[in-house]
């Protein structure tokens, strides 16, 4: 091991978290260093612009890990899952393949024990975060329309809405008919040129990654400004533990560099942001005499309460050809008619909706088709009725956080030393519910905007895109992890900064919330920097 | 990889009782996904490379449609992967794509006019709110 190294603030990967963190902290003149256990890419690796797109979504560049198979990710272990986690590890972190929905929560989902009588409250409300919402758009140049009745009043985006295609068209008809609500999507994905990022191409490959840079990744939108500010990434860097002083305090981390070498980096202060499955995984790794349990633990909650967004889908079909294989994918239009509690539905809280396109021909051949052999002669029927033909409904349900749903340290060791994760997570009888309830209004739906055909099915368990809830924030130090800033009550410079903090789970993308919360954790520490201590 | 003439006679037999010729479609083999094709998928998807020989020597003798369909109920992964090799083959066919009229995934330019249903978004921007208030002082 060479000599360690310092810096200030320590941030463990380099997704959206741990960017928006190290912009804001340099911004302030403290100093950032990254550990980053994948690669930094660059756009022209991403395969969306290519013949084999799609193939390669399926393989090296799908968004689950154990898909995946990457040196870059460590083993997870989803068996007993009934959703299975995505991620990416890299710089950017997910943000290099997610759909960059942009959603902030409702107000009522701050509240859920008070409205609904069940989960527990946030220790803050939307008003106290929603600047920081406003500061999150322009910084991730979030497009999309203010209006929106089923949101309160905000400023306007930072950019106009993207275009919402024929089958938004089709469907925003279908909504004004039924009394539905409807509105043009908000998307972290630029529709004008907008701080050196061109406008969208509407490839309709950006869960392959953004060959044009128009989606908002953080590698592009945050840590080259904050790498210029002398803030560094060290990439390749799987960090192995979070080291204690004999204070109790967080004093570095251990890591192994590119070639397997152990190092250490000291710090003043440590800010993991590895998402709800990483974060947890670290912290329970990171066990001592002090934490037998694992770092940050005392509560007994690290790794609890997973959160995963129980997600389906429901295609429509239409005779007129739409070239719905084109369009930001990113959200055309979104619904929000069913995302508030109402309890003669026979469930609580409720689900959000995105309209999408339907990707191209290899997408319609492998789709589950009912009724009979995917292949066969029957292949190009699938395909003559599904390309340019078919818009999709994702319907996102906001799960209820359980204790038996939870990150464990796996049987499997990663690259880094560590054992990977393991995955328990059921969907709940609440949550099924939801998706059968929500499944037949979206057909509804569908019939109301011209569709001939709907298929669907009860859920989609591979798209567990949204890990939340691990190391849930609160005030009472025996029932959470962290404070409402995002501090450790067990450790006072130990800062979490990912979706682990999340009380509750909302229906919508986290990833509007994730950026607020930690410009707004960040804000905290270089407020109490200025009065002469870094937390 | 490399598929010698015995697997790629293999690849031939079973790609084309997965994707026949049909409904005015070539088959696969003859497109060429046997060819230089699956070689592409091959060079993208190590995973696929990993079983396709096995996969291909155990079809040997088999009834094409017969061995898909056992392959499919008892060894899912194993089909599912061959399936995406020949489809994803199959579909990066310039021939193929011409048949459907589709041009893979292009840039386009974004319409800087309109959005599409505005006279309906200005129906939805004037209706009542549709979000549930939180009291200030925390009570239901």
């Amino acid at each position: 091991m060479s000599a360690s190294r310092h810096t200030e603030a320590l941030i463990i990967g380099a997704g959206l978290s741990g960017a928006v963190m190290a912009l804001h902290l340099a911004r302030a003149g403290i100093s950032v260093t990254c550990l980053e256990q994948g690669r930094r890419w660059n756009r022209e690796d991403y395969r969306g612009n290519r013949d084999d797109g799609e193939l390669s979504g399926l393989g090296p560049w799908h968004a689950s890990p154990a898909v995946r198979q990457s040196l870059d990710d460590y083993p997870v272990d989803d068996t007993k899952a009934e959703m299975k986690p995505q991620m990416f590890n890299g710089v950017g972190g997910s943000t290099i393949l997610y759909g960059a929905h942009w959603m902030r929560f409702l107000p009522s989902d701050f509240r859920v024990k008070t409205l609904d009588g069940v989960a527990d409250d946030w220790p803050l409300t939307y008003e106290e975060l929603a600047p920081w919402y406003d500061l999150a758009d322009r910084q991730f140049g979030a497009s999309g329309f203010a209006g929106d009745p089923a949101y309160p009043e905000r400023p306007d985006y930072p950019l106009p809405p993207l275009p919402i295609g024929a089958w938004g068209e089709k469907v925003a008809a279908g909504h004004h008919d039924l009394g539905w609500h409807w509105w043009p999507g908000s998307n972290a994905i630029t529709s004008r040129p907008y701080h050196g990022r061109r406008p969208c191409v509407q490839r309709s490959t950006c869960y392959l990654g953004c060959n044009e840079g128009a989606k908002a990744s953080v590698d592009l939108t945050h840590w080259p400004k904050a790498e210029k500010l002398g803030a560094r990434v060290l990439e390749r860097a799987r960090a192995s533990e979070i080291i204690i002083d004999w204070n109790g305090r967080a004093a570095g981390a251990v890591y192994r560099d590119d070639d397997g070498r152990e190092e250490r980096i000291t710090s003043d202060i440590v800010i993991v942001a590895a998402n709800a499955v990483g974060t947890a995984r670290l912290l329970l790794a990171s066990r001592s005499g002090t934490f037998p349990n694992g770092l940050a633990n005392s509560s007994g909650l690290v790794g609890k309460r997973l959160m995963m967004h129980p997600f389906t889908r429901v295609i429509g079909f239409f005779e007129e050809p739409m070239a719905s294989w084109q369009g930001h994918w990113g959200q055309s239009l979104y619904s929000m008619e069913f995302a508030e509690t109402d309890v003669t539905r026979g469930f609580v809280r409720g689900a959000k909706w995105n309209l999408t396109p339907s990707g191209g021909p290899l997408h319609a051949a492998l789709y589950p088709w009912p009724g009979g052999r995917r292949w066969g002669a029957s292949i190009h029927d699938h395909v003559r009725d599904w390309l340019g033909h078919a818009a999709i409904w994702g319907i996102s349900c906001e799960d209820l956080p359980e204790e038996s749903n939870c990150v464990r340290l796996g049987e499997a060791m990663g690259p880094d030393g560590v054992p990977g994760a393991h995955i328990m997570y059921r969907v709940s009888e609440n949550a099924r519910a939801m998706l059968a309830f929500n499944v037949a209004r979206a057909i509804e739906s569908f019939e109301a905007a011209g569709a001939y055909r709907t298929m669907s099915c009860p859920l989609s368990p591979e798209h567990g895109w949204h890990l939340l809830g691990t190391c849930r924030m609160g005030e009472d130090p025996e029932h959470s992890v962290v404070n409402h800033w995002g501090r450790s009550h067990d450790v006072a410079n130990l800062f979490i900064a990912d979706s682990s903090v999340f009380v509750t789970g909302s229906s919508v993308n986290p990833s509007a919330t994730i950026a607020a919360l930690s410009l707004r954790c960040a804000e905290g520490i270089v407020v109490s920097r200025g009065v002469g201590e870094l937390c | 990889m490399v598929l010698n003439a015995a697997r790629k006679s293999l690849l031939a037999r079973l790609a084309d009782a997965l994707i026949p010729a049909a409904h005015g479609m070539p088959s696969a083999a003859e497109v060429g996904v046997c060819d230089g094709l699956i070689d592409r998928v091959l060079s993208h998807r190590p995973d696929i490379a990993k079983m396709l020989g096995p996969f291909l020597d155990a079809a040997d003798g088999l009834d094409a449609d017969v061995y898909l369909a056992n392959m499919e109920m008892h060894e899912p992964r194993q089909f599912e992967l061959f399936f995406q090799a020949v489809a994803g083959a199959y579909y990066m066919s310039h021939e193929v794509r011409e048949h459907l009229g589709y041009s893979g995934q292009q840039a386009l330019t974004l319409p800087r006019a309109h959005i599409g249903a505005e006279d309906l978004l200005e129906v939805m921007a004037s209706a009542a709110e549709r979000f549930r208030r939180v009291p200030m002082n925390g009570e239901a």
